[in-house]
């Protein structure tokens, strides 16, 4: 048989498969989707260009250099009023990722202690978490937030003058607190920044996940400890209270202290009751095997019990904490500088609405990729052993 | 010791049978032992339970007092609920709660700007949804399916006719005159049926053969899911216009309201495909083998099996939607939360008191409607692990 | 009634008097038994008859109402540290082997070593490996539980409990969850690793293996132990009517 001969009866054979696979009226439906989806996007892009012309505003880029002239009281960043947008936006975005952060692991803590209240054998601590909890999970957060800062921080917080002054030269006023600052050089960053990698890498061999989980909280503090170290052989600005005012140190805001308070209590909530479901969810006959072969009820929490609820635990955790840096947006009902009210004031001066449209979805979609990406490889961890 | 020496003396028969007795109260059951147990099992516990009454006696005493002893009932302005620095009446230690505010400004917490004369059509959809919708929550009363229409879709759209008017001889109500609770649960209802029926059909096109169907959902899917509402919010009041050809204007509300139902049926998309994973796959081989065509399976037997196993998820999702349609304050509109925010700024009620007074009020309203819900779900959940109790055993054998 | 007069020094296990309530079912009801070190006993009876709750008594897995359990001299009440005491010497295979699905199987047989007797890492492993080479699975010791069949999976289970050298074992059904090709295999594994004359308690359904493994069978049914007996006689020449028509169903 010639080698012609079998290529044309391969290629008849690849062909009338192909045909087959394909299915003619799929492929009519997936090309009628197709423009009809074409034909909708382009008809709001014509829609969108014709009302621009009208409205005599032209889009682009260029207005992110244009100087921006909005105040960001609490910037993490060097930045005036005079800094462009550019900047302005990237400090509402650091703004925003600093408050995650410290919501994220202020309400895990607290969540996770919460968890572990409800699950005591003291009746009256179990049943104050479970009012704790019904409460905050059937609030909504904004009210949270508003009923922090106008109806209780902002009325019960003494006026400048009549500042509250707590030890380690800290004050309490109506502006907010503020606290000795922290001033250390660039290399002390970097050099934690580097700690805080290798720390990460290590983490990564541990095996059990619950230790590792609770590494990596303890990390973050050994993290912060390290900085406060530098900070006493560096030097340090402390706050002074003058009749008016107070000069120096730094001041963390009325609205952060809402906002990181509010979304943290309302979180945590939601947390707690994640975590308990996980451990409640693990096989009762598992823990009683733990107990019969000796193990002490704590360990068993954590070599038998924890490991296995973080299989459950993990992927609803995650969402919790995408909604928590979604939730951070509500800064701007009561005006903290995030990314949502400085993008929101952007909008407002300069009408570009699409480009600042883009600049959210990008910056939030981002932001939850990262979390869940750190998540997902977390969970990798916890499904060891899971269906192979 | 030898074992067979054992096997010798170890026969024994029990002739009479012991019944069976009720449980003597022993020490193990009395009041001193459940407190011992309970509370002050060890040091440690006793200490965390003498701290955790403290907080509780403190707090209580507080807030009793602010609540409802050192409350004011009555009055007609601000002066009632104001000290005498403040220029009003109270001594000037005083704190407590401002009742007579929202005794006077129920009707507009309630019913924001509404006209007085219309407000009996706000009263009569309220109780149309009501008992329409008792008898479809009610699992134990048939013929779900009518019942969900007339719930999901007739409704909705008769209330907002009712509620908007602008046709036989009801004159039209703008809806920039709505606002309060009518407000809120005007759009948290609305938005529930849109967002369920947006929701069935991203669910089944997340899982549908066509990749173009498939990959748009997915696309949509997880874009809405990783973006706040608020920014969804503003989408929809400054970007939306741009979108349409500017002769066609949208109502405000019903641009929020649309973007609400977007954002939630996004959620229930999730919600509805866990479902249908749920549901084995020897059920769509069945019904194929029958002869029956995709929409008719879908319909007839996997949507009703998977509707039923995510109703908590559902529900849950609808609560977080309640809570979220607060949010509608920030694009200033007002409903419950922002009606009662601007009362409680406005000049001839605003004292340090009312603020937190009207925030009370609005957070035992939510949590009220919350809780109802997050119970339903919990019940609902209950009776539906009685049903699959059998199903998951058979699946394991 | 036996059990209470004798000493308890030749008792590994007295059980005097002992009443369970669940909610308003009476599970146990005035149980009296007790066994001698190094005897094994079966014990029988229909499902739902308790046995499964007096082995979960003694492990202390449960708690009982009225009555006692003495392990070794050692009265069984609800302080941890007598609870600890007690586990450590008890070793118990459950039903559906509860391997912990997380560990891999040398993990799940070092756990408690480790952890209970504060054994160093290297020594618990050649420990582990000594008898998972007993129950012949070695060669599986890097692998997940689910990676391997419900044989295997008993097998380690059995390891396991080894592993901590208890002096008693409580078998809970230990085969009724396998393949029936399976069983025997199981069973020729506890006749073995028992030999050396180990006290122990187990409740099973296959009677075959009851009369190869134990000295004495004990019948239950309401919570009640009706007849007990000397395996031999216990078949040969059953007394109590009950046993009579639940040995007719069984053999």
């Amino acid at each position: 048989m010639s080698i012609y001969y079998r290529t044309s009866q391969y290629l008849k054979k690849r062909i009338f498969f192909f045909l087959e696979k394909i299915n003619i009226r799929s492929l009519l439906l997936q090309l009628g989707i197709f423009f009809l989806f074409g034909f909708f996007v382009s008809w709001i892009i014509h829609n969108t260009i014709i009302n621009l012309t009208q409205l005599r505003i032209t889009s682009g880029l260029g207005f992110l250099k244009m100087r921006a002239g909005i105040s960001i009281p609490d910037s993490f960043i060097p930045y005036s009023e005079d800094s462009s947008y550019t900047l302005a936006l990237i400090s509402g975005l650091l703004n925003t990722i600093l408050m995650s952060v410290f919501c994220i692991f202020t309400s895990s803590i607290l969540g996770l202690t919460i968890a572990f209240s409800r699950l005591s054998q003291n009746w009256l601590l179990q049943k104050l978490c479970m009012i704790y909890v019904e409460i905050f999970r059937n609030l909504p957060p904004l009210l949270i937030i508003l009923f922090l800062y106008f109806g209780i921080l902002q009325e019960i917080l003494p006026p400048v003058q009549k500042s509250l002054s707590l030890p380690f030269h800290i004050y309490i006023n109506q502006r907010g607190i503020y606290c000795p600052a922290l001033h250390f050089q660039k290399i002390w960053l970097w050099s934690s920044s580097i700690i805080c990698l290798s720390g990460f890498f290590i983490i990564r061999r541990i095996k059990n996940p619950f230790n590792q989980y609770i590494l990596l909280l303890h990390l973050m503090i050994s993290l912060a400890f390290i900085v406060w170290l530098f900070y006493h052989d560096t030097f340090l600005e402390l706050p002074k209270l003058e009749t008016f005012n107070i000069t120096g140190g730094r001041n963390i805001s009325l609205e952060f202290l809402a906002l990181f308070l509010s979304l943290s209590l309302y979180t945590s909530a939601l947390i707690s009751e994640t975590i308990r479901t996980g451990i409640e969810g693990v096989n009762n006959s598992l823990k009683e095997t733990g107990l019969s072969l000796g193990l002490a009820p704590g360990l068993v929490m954590r070599l038998i019990t924890m490991p296995l609820a973080l299989r459950i635990i993990i992927p609803p955790l995650t969402s919790q904490y995408v909604n928590l840096i979604k939730n951070t947006s509500l800064g701007i009902a009561i005006g903290y500088s995030e990314l949502m009210r400085i993008s929101n004031t952007v909008l407002n001066q300069t009408n570009q609405s699409l480009a600042v449209v883009i600049i959210w979805m990008g910056s939030y979609l981002s932001l939850s990729l990262i979390v869940s990406t750190v998540m997902n490889w977390l969970n990798k961890t916890t499904l060891r052993g899971h269906g192979h | 010791m030898d074992i067979k020496d054992m096997e010798e003396q170890s026969s024994y028969i029990r002739k009479n049978i012991a019944p069976s007795e009720p449980m003597l109260r022993t020490s193990r059951q009395s009041t001193y032992h459940w407190l011992y147990t309970h509370l002050f099992a060890s040091p440690i516990n006793a200490l965390i339970t003498l701290l955790l009454a403290t907080l509780i006696i403190y707090i209580a005493k507080h807030l009793g007092k602010w609540v409802v002893l050192d409350a004011i009932w009555e009055g007609k302005d601000r002066t009632v609920c104001a000290t005498k620095i403040q220029g009003g009446i109270q001594n000037n230690d005083w704190s407590g709660a401002c009742w007579a505010f929202v005794k006077a400004n129920y009707t507009q917490i309630i019913y924001g700007f509404y006209p007085p004369e219309h407000r009996w059509r706000v009263n009569l959809t309220g109780i149309i949804a009501i008992t329409v919708n008792i008898t479809f929550l009610m699992p134990s009363i048939p013929y779900k399916f009518i019942n969900g229409f007339i719930s999901l879709i007739i409704i909705p759209i008769f209330s907002w006719y009712l509620l908007h008017g602008g046709y036989l001889s009801l004159p039209l109500i703008d809806t920039q005159l709505w606002g309060g609770l009518m407000v809120t649960l005007t759009i948290a209802y609305i938005s529930i049926s849109i967002s369920f029926i947006i929701g069935t059909l991203l669910a089944l096109g997340r899982r549908s053969q066509i990749s173009i169907l498939r990959l748009l959902c997915i696309l949509f899917i997880e874009t809405l899911r990783g973006i706040p509402l608020v920014s969804i919010l503003f989408i929809a009041s400054i970007m939306f216009p741009l979108f349409i050809p500017h002769e066609i204007t949208f109502d405000k509300l019903l641009r929020a309201l649309i973007g609400i139902a977007i954002f939630t049926s996004v959620y229930i998309a999730e919600a509805i495909r866990g479902g249908l994973q749920a549901i084995p796959k020897s059920q769509y081989e069945a019904a194929t083998s029958l002869g029956l065509k995709y929409t008719t399976i879908m319909c007839l037997i996997i949507l009703p099996q998977a509707y039923r196993l995510v109703i908590p998820a559902i529900i849950n999702i609808l609560i977080g939607m309640l809570k979220e349609t607060s949010l509608i304050y920030i694009v200033s509109m007002f409903d419950l939360l922002g009606m009662i925010r601007i009362t409680s700024i406005q000049a001839n009620w605003i004292t340090p008191q009312t603020p937190a007074t009207a925030f009370v009020t609005v957070a035992f309203v939510y949590w009220v409607l919350c809780f109802m819900m997050s119970r339903y779900a919990y019940f609902i959940e209950k009776r539906i692990n009685l049903f699959k109790q059998p199903m998951i055993r058979s699946k394991n054998r | 009634m036996k059990g209470i007069k004798e000493n308890s020094r030749i008792h590994a296990i007295n059980i005097i008097n002992v009443n369970k309530w669940l909610g308003k079912m009476h599970i146990l009801r005035n149980m009296d038994f007790s066994v001698k070190f190094q005897e094994r006993v079966a014990l029988i009876g229909p499902s739902g008859s308790g046995k499964s709750t007096l082995l979960r008594c003694i492990n202390a897995l449960e708690t009982f109402q009225k009555g006692k359990i003495i392990i070794e001299g050692t009265e069984l009440n609800n302080t941890p540290k007598t609870i600890h005491l007690i586990r450590r010497r008890i070793g118990m295979v459950f039903q559906k082997f509860n391997l912990f699905p997380h560990l891999t199987v040398l993990e799940n047989c070092t756990l408690a070593p480790i952890w209970v007797k504060k054994m160093n890492k290297k020594k618990a492993e050649e420990e582990a490996f000594f008898y998972l080479e007993k129950v012949k699975i070695s060669d599986q010791a890097t692998k997940y539980p689910i990676q391997l069949s419900g044989g295997q999976q008993q097998r380690v289970a059995i390891a396991r409990s080894l592993c901590m050298k208890p002096r008693m074992m409580l078998f809970d059904e230990p085969t009724s969850a396998l393949d029936p090709e399976m069983i025997q295999e199981i069973l020729d594994l506890i006749m073995d690793l028992t030999k050396n004359g180990m006290t122990i308690i187990c409740v099973t359904h296959k009677m075959s293996f009851a009369r190869q493994l134990a000295h004495r069978i004990a019948f239950m049914d309401e919570g009640q132990i009706l007849e007990e007996n000397a395996s031999d006689r216990f078949f040969s020449n059953p007394q109590h009517e009950r046993t009579q028509i639940f040995l007719r169903k069984m053999l």
